[in-house]
């Protein structure tokens, strides 16, 4: 048992030493687009789609973070096509998520998780899953331009939201 | 000859790159079954004291509402006097036609439609009336002065009858335990009740288990027809002598304009140049529900789907 504790914090202690260990947090909101594709189904759905994601715990080394960001993604109703539409719906997402600063300017960010899909009008829900890329450009030291890229994964169904937003970070530094 | 060639060649690409006939955009129609079963002529089954009016509300605030946007024919169904009864009218011969029922009455209905359904036409199925307890089979047919009752299960209805009529289908069904007839969905209702048929309050923990196990269904994404139903398929549904309506008819009829304190049929302005969804009823008849109170033991239920179907385009 003593092992299984010891080997974590000598782990730890040796990162430590090559990279102080530092809190990270960021918060994000941005608009998008979204396209959804349902299987045996040939059309294109597309959506407006609004993302705030909370970014708070998160832990720097050098340029890398590796965080637990949480977000909300809301969909809103489909265009008609033929006689249907698909409607709106909120995405809770919880995710693993690695950020690499190439530079004091330029960051990117990859992330995968689980969700919970609320359709408001209807009542229902689904699993859904998370899979994103996002670049930040940091023109100041506390606040980025964001530009996500998502993929949400549902039974049947895959959905891409492209993005651009802004980001806070609290702490500063890479 | 060369040149001939060529010609034919350029033709051929040309005629297989177009249509030759310029596609035409056919109107849906409506076609609309009623029924409205009050029981008064038979001892074994309780009467029902709203259903015809629900039915007859229903029918002539659609028949208003489509009127001049959509051909339609509308079949309505009832315990009449002498017997049941058709009433048949059209957009084409609106004067309603008087017909008895003396066969099997499903036959009977099919039979009075002049034409059958294409695949974007829209078919409405209404039912007012008793569900049978634990099933929810509807009650629709009696034998006058007799304790003989015939009903319909919800494999009747979608492999006897749905399954062989094209078009978009929705079903409303104001009677107990009509929640059997929504069938499962990709997605999975947030709703849940307790041993009494209570509306328990929503529970994330449970919702998001039950989400994740859906992940095995095999229910398609496209519902083949979506259902409405006055109650989940543990609740009763009531009606009110009041209102003169069943209390989920009379939010459906609040939604779409009718003039519950007239009796009388009207259109909304406010669905001028827009449309009226699946879904869009669903919202109408929980914010039209007339006793909140009473929310909790009969609540409203919708075949959960992303997919919402058109049904009046206004635009």
């Amino acid at each position: 048992m003593k092992k299984r504790i010891l080997i974590p914090i000598i782990l730890l202690s040796l990162v430590q030493g090559l990279y102080a260990l530092s809190y990270s947090a960021h918060f994000s909101l941005y608009p998008g687009a979204g396209l959804t594709r349902i299987k045996d189904d040939d059309t294109i759905w597309t959506s407006y789609t609004f993302t705030a994601e909370v970014d708070a715990l998160g832990l720097r080394a050098g340029g890398h973070t590796i965080s637990l960001p949480m977000s909300m993604t809301y969909f809103s109703d489909s265009g008609i096509n033929g006689y249907y539409r698909i409607l709106s719906h909120f995405d809770f997402n919880i995710a693993l998520s690695y950020r690499y600063a190439f530079t004091d300017l330029f960051s990117l960010k990859a992330k995968g998780g689980i969700g919970y899909r609320y359709y408001d009008g209807i009542d229902a829900s689904a699993a859904s899953f998370i899979a994103a890329l996002a670049a930040e450009f940091y023109p100041c030291e506390v606040t980025a331009i964001t530009i996500p890229v998502e993929a949400f994964i549902a039974k049947d169904e895959i959905a891409i939201s492209i993005g651009l937003g802004l980001l806070v970070r609290l702490g500063g530094g890479k | 000859m060369r040149k001939m060639i060529l010609t034919f060649i350029a033709a051929v690409i040309l005629l297989s790159s177009c249509s030759l006939s310029p596609s035409v955009e056919i109107e849906p129609k409506l076609y609309m079954v009623a029924m409205g079963i009050g029981y008064d002529k038979t001892e074994s089954i309780r009467p029902l004291d709203c259903t015809k009016g629900d039915m007859n509300a229903i029918t002539e605030q659609i028949r208003l509402m489509v009127g001049g946007m959509m051909d339609y024919e509308i079949v309505t169904y009832s315990d009449e006097e002498d017997g049941f009864t058709l009433r048949v009218s059209s957009s084409q011969d609106p004067q309603e036609k008087v017909i008895p029922v003396l066969g099997d009455p499903v036959d009977e209905i099919l039979k009075s439609f002049s034409d059958e359904a294409d695949e974007n036409d829209l078919v409405i199925f209404y039912y007012a009336g008793h569900g049978e307890d634990v099933t929810g089979d509807l009650v629709y047919h009696y034998r006058y002065g007799t304790n003989d009752y015939e009903s319909l299960s919800v494999r009747d209805l979608n492999d006897d009858i749905l399954s062989k009529i094209k078009g978009r289908k929705l079903l409303i069904l104001d009677s107990c335990y009509s929640g059997n007839f929504i069938e499962e969905g990709d997605l999975e209702p947030t709703h849940s009740y307790d041993g009494k048929g209570n509306l328990e309050s929503f529970d994330l923990f449970s919702s998001i288990r039950l989400s994740f196990e859906a992940l095995n269904s095999d229910a398609p994404a496209k519902p083949e027809s979506y259902v409405l139903s006055a109650a989940s398929d543990v609740q009763s549904s009531y009606e009110n002598k009041t209102l003169g309506h069943g209390y989920f008819t009379y939010a459906l009829l609040s939604y779409l304009g009718y003039d519950t304190e007239s009796e009388t049929a009207t259109y909304d302005a406010r669905f001028t140049n827009d449309v009226i969804t699946v879904q869009g009823l669903y919202e109408g008849i929980v914010e039209n529900f007339p006793f909140k109170e009473e929310y909790k033991n009969s609540t409203p239920s919708i075949t959960p789907s992303r997919y919402d179907m058109v049904l009046f385009d206004f635009r």
